[in-house]
C-alpha cells in the first residue's frame, strides 16, 4: 500500500472528525458526548477490505493512535488537569481492524452495503474495546481517576457507530475512485471473495 | 487471524507480527498508567494537535460562514455592539460595588485589595477558537498560548469579555484549552445572584428584590454552584441577611424559613432570570464579577434550602468563532522580560 496517499487521506479525515463532528452531532457538544458519525473509521474499514493482512493490522493501529493523540484527552475528576492516554483507541481500531480483516473473505467487497455495514461495524467494535478499557483503567484505579462515565461514553459512541453508516455512504463516492491510488498489494479476487 | 509460516525470523529478529504483540502489550500497560507518567505523552498530543490546526480551523471557519449564511445569527450588528457594551459596563459597575465594600470592610488591608480592583493591568486578548475537543473531555482549544503570556489555571476565557467560558488548564507555545465552567470536573465556586439592572440604572422590579444594586451586594444572595451535567450549574442559596450582618459578619443564613425566625421583608429573594456572577477567592481575582450565567429554575427544598439551577450564557460553542483572554498582569510582564531575555519558550 502506498504511504503517501494514505497519510493525506488520514490528515484529511482527521481535520474532518475534528471539526466537522460538533456541527453535526445530535445534543449540544461538548456539553455531551458527541452522537456524530465518524469520519477515520470508515477508512480503517477501506484499508481492511483491500490491503495486506500486516498492513492492515499496522494501518489500523497507527490511526487508531493518532485518534488517542488527537481527541484521547480526558480531565482528571475534580482537578483542573488534563491527561492523554494512548491505548484505548488504538487497540480498539485495532480490533476494528482486524474483525474485518477475518470476515472479509465471507464478505461481497465490491458491495457498497458491505462497506456500509462493516463501518458500522467496526465502529462499534473499536468503541466496545475503548469504552472497555477506559472502564477497566478507571476500576484498577492508578493514579487519580478520570471523569468518565462508562454507560454515558458506550450509548454516545454506539449511537455514533449507527451514524457512521451515513459518513460511510458519503465516503465510498471518495474511496472507490481513488483504490488505484492507494496501490494495494492484496489480491481481491481469492477463493471465498466476491 | 491468518497465519503467516514464519512468526520469528532465523537470526532472532523481530517479525513485523511480533513487533505488533509488543505494541499491544505496550499500549494495554500505558492505557492503565496513572496521570503522571502518562505527561510526557501530553507533548505528542501537542504536536498532533498543532499539525491539525490549520485543517481544523479552516474547516470550522468554513462551517461558520455557513451557518451565519444561513440566517442563523441574524441579530443586527449594532444591536449586538450595544448589547456587549452594556454588558461591559454592568461588569465595572459590579466590580466597582464589589470593591468598594470590600474597602469597606477591610481598610488594613488595601493593598490586597487593590489586586482585585479593576484599575490594575489586566490584559485582554482577543483569540479565535480553533475547536471543541472531543467529547470525552469537555474542552475548547484557543488559538493562543505563552506566546501572548497565557498562563494555566490564573488564567480565564470569556465570551465578549463578560461571560465567563471557563478556566485555562492547559497551555502549550501556540495554544491553550479551557474547561468549561460547567463542565463536570470544574469544583464547585461561590457566585453572587443580581437582578437585572434597567437602562434607567434600577434594578427590574421584583417584588422582594432589593431595590437597588448595592443592595444586593450588601445583602447579598450568594449560592455555592457545582455543575450538575447537561450544561447546567446547580447549589443551594445562602442568603445573607442585613441583621446576620450587621450582628455576625456574614454569617449564613438558613434559607426562606427553616431556621425559625421570621424572615425580615426586605430579605432579598433569588428570582429567575438573575444575573449569576462569580464571586469566589479561589478563582483568579482578574475573573471575579464576570457573568457565569443566568438563574434558569428555583426549587424550594425541606428544611427552608433554596435550590437555584444556573444555565450559563455562553450559548452554543459551535457558533464561537473567537473568546477574549483575560491574563493576569504579572505574566505579561514576565513574559515581556523572558522575551527580552531571548529564553522564552
Amino acid at each position: 500500500m502506498s504511504l503517501l496517499p494514505a497519510l493525506v487521506v488520514t490528515y484529511v479525515l482527521f481535520g474532518l472528525d475534528l471539526a466537522l463532528r460538533p456541527f453535526i452531532a445530535f445534543g449540544n457538544p461538548p456539553i455531551e458526548p458527541w452522537r456524530a458519525p465518524y469520519f477515520v473509521l470508515p477508512f480503517v474499514v477501506f484499508i481492511a477490505l483491500n490491503a495486506a493482512p500486516m498492513t492492515v493490522l499496522w494501518a489500523s493501529l497507527s490511526i487508531g493512535l493518532l485518534t488517542d493523540l488527537i481527541s484521547g484527552t480526558y480531565t482528571l475528576d475534580g482537578g483542573l488537569q488534563t491527561v492523554c492516554i494512548v491505548g484505548p483507541n488504538a487497540l480498539g481500531y485495532l480490533a476494528a481492524g482486524w474483525v474485518v480483516l477475518t470476515t472479509r473473505a465471507i464478505m461481497m467487497r465490491r458491495n457498497p452495503l458491505t462497506f456500509i455495514f462493516l463501518s458500522m461495524l467496526a465502529a462499534a467494535i473499536a468503541s466496545l474495546v475503548a469504552v472497555g478499557i477506559l472502564a477497566c483503567r478507571q476500576m484498577i484505579g492508578l493514579g487519580e481517576p478520570i471523569r468518565f462515565v462508562g454507560t454515558e461514553q458506550l450509548s454516545a459512541r454506539l449511537i455514533a457507530s449507527l451514524l457512521t453508516g451515513i459518513s460511510a455512504t458519503v465516503l465510498l463516492f471518495v474511496f472507490r475512485p481513488l483504490t488505484s491510488v492507494f496501490g494495494f498489494d492484496e489480491p481481491v479476487g481469492r477463493r471465498y471473495s466476491r | 487471524m491468518i497465519r503467516q509460516p514464519h512468526s520469528s525470523r532465523p537470526g532472532g529478529g523481530l517479525s513485523p507480527r511480533r513487533v505488533l504483540t509488543l505494541a499491544v502489550g505496550g499500549l494495554l500497560i500505558l492505557s492503565v498508567l496513572p496521570a503522571w507518567m502518562l505527561a510526557p505523552i501530553g507533548g505528542l498530543s501537542r504536536v498532533a494537535g498543532f499539525a491539525l490546526e490549520p485543517e481544523q480551523a479552516a474547516i470550522n471557519w468554513l462551517l461558520r460562514g455557513l451557518r451565519t449564511a444561513s440566517g442563523g445569527e441574524r441579530e443586527s450588528e449594532e444591536l449586538r455592539k450595544a448589547h456587549e457594551e452594556a454588558e461591559l459596563f454592568k461588569g465595572k459597575y459590579y466590580t466597582e460595588l464589589t470593591d468598594n465594600a470590600r474597602l469597606r470592610e477591610r481598610i488594613s488591608q488595601i493593598e490586597g485589595t487593590l489586586a482585585l480592583t479593576p484599575g490594575l493591568n489586566i490584559e485582554a486578548k482577543t483569540a479565535s477558537v480553533i475547536g471543541l475537543s472531543d467529547g470525552n473531555s469537555r474542552l475548547v482549544s484557543i488559538k493562543a498560548g505563552r506566546d501572548v503570556g497565557v498562563t494555566a489555571v490564573t488564567s480565564v476565557a470569556t465570551v465578549r469579555g463578560t461571560q465567563l467560558l471557563g478556566r485555562v488548564v492547559d497551555v502549550d507555545a501556540l495554544s491553550c484549552r479551557v474547561l468549561l465552567i460547567d463542565d463536570q470536573s470544574t469544583p464547585a465556586f461561590d457566585a453572587l445572584l443580581m437582578a437585572p439592572i434597567s437602562a434607567t440604572g434600577e434594578q427590574a422590579a421584583s417584588g422582594t428584590a432589593p431595590s437597588a444594586p448595592f443592595d444586593a451586594l450588601e445583602e447579598g444572595i450568594a449560592c455555592n454552584l457545582k455543575p450538575i451535567g447537561n450544561g447546567l450549574l446547580a447549589g443551594n442559596v445562602k442568603i445573607i441577611r442585613p441583621s446576620e450582618r450587621v450582628a455576625g459578619g456574614g454569617g449564613t443564613g438558613g434559607g426562606t424559613g427553616g431556621s425559625g425566625r421570621a424572615p425580615k421583608a426586605a430579605a432579598p429573594q433569588p428570582k429567575e432570570q438573575m444575573v449569576v456572577r462569580l464571586r469566589d477567592d479561589r478563582w483568579p481575582a482578574l475573573a471575579q464579577m464576570l457573568v457565569v450565567g443566568v438563574v434558569e429554575r428555583i426549587e424550594y427544598r425541606d428544611l427552608g434550602h433554596v435550590y437555584v439551577i444556573v444555565r450559563p450564557a455562553y450559548g452554543d460553542l459551535r457558533a464561537l468563532g473567537e473568546v477574549v483572554l483575560r491574563l493576569p498582569a504579572a505574566t505579561t510582564n514576565s513574559r515581556t522580560g523572558a522575551s527580552g531575555g531571548g529564553g522564552g519558550s
